[in-house]
C-alpha cells in the first residue's frame, strides 16, 4: 500500500520562526493565558468606569455602581487582584511549564524536532512573559487610576482639613499596584515558577512550591527589606506637648513610610518610655520629664523617595528573575546538549 | 539535532558512527565503550535485556543526552520515538501532526496522514481519548513526517497487539524502502525480530556484545547437536553449550571464510536462527564467560 506518490511536495526550509513557537505556546497554554487574561482586562475596564465616576457628585452616579458595587471595595478588590497577579502567573503559567513535559514525557517529543530545548524555551518565555507583563502593567495602571479617585473620592466627602486617606501613596496598596512594580513582580514570578519547575519536575510539587516561594519573598521584601533600603531621615517634635498640637505637626509626614518612632532624652539617645501613672496629664508628663525625655521622633522616609524606591525593589525582582532564569535554562540545557 | 559528519566518514554509507561511546549516570556506567558504525539504509535491530543500555544508548545517539566519552556522528537528521509514545493528550492527531510540521526543517505531511489513515486513527479525536496503540501510531505519524534520515524507535512495538505489530513492520520497511531511510529499532522481544531486521547490535550489561550484518553472522554461526561431548565436532569458538541427559547442543562460531562444515553421525548440523543467535549470546552474558 506504501508506494503511493506524494501529492503535495514535501515542505523544507531553513528555520523555524517565531509564528510556530507561537501557534504551540498559545495551542498549550491558551486556557491559562485567557483565564488570567481575562480577570484582568474585566477588573480593569471595572476601575476604569468606577475611577471615571469620581469626580462626579453622589446623585450623579448611577445607584447601581454607587451603592451595590461601592468606590472602597471596588478598590480594594482590585488591589487584591493586583496583589496576586504576579502569583497566578508564577503557578499557572510557568510552574507548569516544564514540568507537565518532564511528567508526561513529552519532552522528549518537543525536544525531539528540529529544534533546541533552549531555543524551544526561549520561545515559550518571551511569548509568555510578554503578555504577563503587559496584562501586570496594565492592571496596575488601571489599579492606579481607581485607587487615586478613590482617594479623591474620600477627601471630597469629608469636610475637615487633614484627611486620611485609604490608599497612601506609601502603603503597600498604592505602592505595589503601580505598573512598574505590577510587571516587576509578574516578571519574577514567571522566572521563579519556570525555576522550580525545571528543579522539580512535578506539576503539583513545583505550583505548591513557587506559591509558597513567591508568598514568602513578596512578604519578606515588602515588610522587612523595603523600609530598609535606605536610613530613614529622622523628625523630631519637643515632648511632652498637647497631643493634638502633636498629631499636628506629625501629619507631615502623612504620606511618608513610618519605619519607627520613639523618645529622646536631651543628649538625643533613644529612651525607653518609662512606667508612669500620672493622676492628671499635668503628673504624667512631669514623670516623663523626670525620666529625661525631651523629645518625640519619628524614623520616616519621605514621599519624595517613593519613586526611587519602587526604581530599586523592581531592580531588586529583576536581578532576581535574570538569575531565576539563568538556573531554569543552565537547568535545561545541562541534561540535554544544544 | 544534526551533527557534522568529517570527512572521514562516508556519508552515503554509514547512518550512525559511534566511537568508545560512554554514559554514567553518578558512578555508575550504563554505557562504555560503545564502538559501530552502521550503514545507511539499513533496519537494525538494538537487543539486549532489561536495563542493557539501550534507551540510554538511543537517547545519547539522538542527542537528547550526552555522553561522558566517546563520539556520535550521525548522518542527517534523526528522528527519536521514546519508549513511552509520548504525544500531547489535549491534542487531537491532526494537531500533533502540526506540531511536527511547525517544529521540523522537513516536513512530509502526506506521508504522515496516510500512516494515520492506514492504521484507522481518528484525526479530530484528543491524543488522551486514542488507546496506547493508536497513541503509538500518532507518534510514529510524526516522526516518518519528519523524513528523518535515520529512524530511532525504542521499543516500537511494546503497546500493540500482534496483527498490529506484524502492519507496523511492513509498513515500515515499505518506508525504508521508498525513502531510503536507515532505521535503529530497539527490542527485547527477539522473537519480533526475523525478517524485519538485517542488521544486528547485540547490547549487554552497557557494552556492545556483538553486532553486524544479520545474514553474515548467521552464516558464521552454525548449531550442532550429538552426544554428550566436551567440545563440538568442528573447529570455532563455542558461544553456547548446553548439555541434557545423553545430548549435547553446541553453538559454534566458525574460523573466518568457511561454510558450515558437514560433520559425520551421530552429529548433526543446521544453521542458527537469529532469535537463537540472540537468546545464546544473551544467556552467555548473564551466565558470566566462564559458563
Amino acid at each position: 500500500m506504501s508506494a503511493t506518490t506524494t501529492s503535495t511536495p514535501v515542505r523544507r526550509r531553513t528555520g523555524i520562526g517565531w509564528g510556530d513557537l507561537a501557534w504551540l505556546t498559545w495551542r498549550q497554554h491558551r486556557w491559562a493565558v485567557v483565564a488570567l487574561g481575562g480577570l484582568v482586562v474585566l477588573g480593569s475596564a471595572f476601575s476604569l468606569v468606577m475611577a471615571s465616576f469620581s469626580g462626579q457628585a453622589d446623585a450623579d452616579v448611577p445607584a447601581f455602581f454607587r451603592e451595590v458595587i461601592g468606590f472602597t471595595a471596588t478598590g480594594r478588590n482590585m488591589v487584591i487582584l493586583s496583589t496576586v497577579f504576579g502569583g497566578l502567573v508564577a503557578v499557572f503559567w510557568a510552574a507548569p511549564l516544564l514540568a507537565h513535559e518532564y511528567e508526561q514525557r513529552t519532552y522528549v517529543l518537543a525536544w525531539g524536532q528540529d529544534l533546541s530545548p533552549t531555543r524551544w524555551l526561549a520561545g515559550k518565555v518571551v511569548l509568555l512573559v510578554v503578555p504577563a507583563v503587559a496584562l501586570a502593567a496594565g492592571l496596575g495602571a488601571a489599579t492606579t487610576v481607581l485607587l487615586r479617585a478613590v482617594n479623591a473620592w474620600v477627601a471630597s466627602t469629608r469636610a475637615t482639613q487633614q484627611v486620611y486617606l485609604p490608599f497612601g501613596p506609601f502603603g503597600s496598596d498604592a505602592f505595589e499596584a503601580a505598573p512598574l512594580m505590577q510587571a516587576g513582580y509578574a516578571l519574577f514570578g514567571f522566572a521563579l515558577g519556570l525555576a522550580l519547575s525545571a528543579v522539580f519536575r512535578r506539576t503539583l510539587v513545583a505550583m505548591a512550591v513557587t506559591l509558597g516561594v513567591f508568598t514568602v519573598v513578596r512578604l519578606l521584601m515588602a515588610n522587612v527589606w523595603r523600609p530598609r533600603f535606605w536610613s530613614p531621615e529622622r523628625f523630631v517634635e519637643p515632648f511632652p506637648q498637647p497631643l493634638d498640637e502633636l498629631m499636628t505637626a506629625e501629619s507631615a509626614l502623612q504620606d511618608s513610610l513610618r519605619v519607627g518612632s520613639g523618645f529622646l532624652d536631651a543628649a538625643g539617645n533613644e529612651v525607653r518610655l518609662p512606667i508612669c501613672s500620672g493622676e492628671t496629664e499635668a503628673t504624667y508628663n512631669q514623670c516623663l520629664r523626670e525620666s529625661g525625655i525631651v523629645s518625640y521622633y519619628v524614623d520616616h522616609h519621605p514621599v519624595d523617595r517613593l519613586v526611587p524606591f519602587q526604581l530599586f525593589e523592581f531592580a531588586l525582582y529583576g536581578l532576581l528573575s535574570a538569575g531565576l532564569l539563568v538556573l531554569a535554562f543552565g537547568l535545561v540545557r545541562r541534561a540535554y546538549r544544544l | 539535532m544534526t551533527t557534522a559528519v568529517t570527512g572521514t566518514v562516508d556519508e552515503s554509507a554509514t547512518a550512525v558512527r559511534a566511537d568508545g561511546l560512554g554514559k554514567r549516570y553518578g558512578a555508575k556506567w550504563v554505557l562504555r565503550g560503545c564502538a559501530f558504525e552502521l550503514p545507511a539504509g539499513r533496519v537494525a535491530a538494538l537487543v539486549g535485556a532489561n536495563g542493557a543500555g539501550k534507551t540510554t544508548l538511543m537517547s545519547v545517539l539522538k542527542g537528547l543526552l550526552n555522553a561522558d566519552e566517546g563520539t556520535v556522528r550521525t548522518a542527517g537528521r534523526v528522528a527519536f520515538v521514546a519508549q513511552e509514545k509520548p504525544v500531547y493528550r489535549r491534542f487531537t492527531a491532526a494537531e500533533m501532526l502540526e506540531v511536527g510540521k511547525r517544529l521540523n526543517l522537513v516536513w512530509d505531511q502526506d506521508r504522515a496522514v496516510r500512516w494515520l489513515e492506514r492504521f484507522e486513527i481518528p484525526l479530530t479525536r484528543p491524543c488522551g481519548k486514542l488507546s496506547g496503540g493508536q497513541q503509538a501510531q500518532v507518534a510514529f505519524a510524526l516522526a516518518i513526517g519528519a523524513r528523518p534520515t535515520v529512524l530511532m524507535l525504542d521499543e516500537p512495538l511494546a503497546n500493540l497487539d500482534p496483527l498490529a505489530r506484524r502492519e507496523v513492520t511492513a509498513e515500515l520497511l515499505a518506508e525504508v524502502e521508498e525513502t531510503g531511510m536507515t532505521v535503529l529499532l530497539s527490542t527485547h522481544v527477539v522473537a519480533e525480530l526475523a525478517g524485519v531486521a538485517d542488521y544486528l547490535l547485540l547490547l549487554a550489561g552497557g557494552r556492545l556484545l556483538a553486532g553486524g550484518d544479520v545474514d553474515e553472522l548467521l552464516t558464521r554461526h552454525a548449531s550442532y547437536a550429538g552426544p554428550t561431548a566436551d567440545a563440538p565436532p568442528v573447529a570455532g569458538a563455542v558461544v553456547q553449550a548446553r548439555h541434557t541427559g545423553t545430548q549435547s547442543t553446541f553453538l559454534v562460531e566458525l574460523p573466518g571464510g568457511q561454510s558450515r562444515p558437514a560433520v559425520a553421525e551421530p552429529w548433526v548440523q543446521r544453521p542458527v536462527t537469529l532469535e537463537e543467535y540472540v537468546l545464546a549470546q544473551l544467556a552467555v552474558t548473564r551466565k558470566g564467560h566462564g559458563a
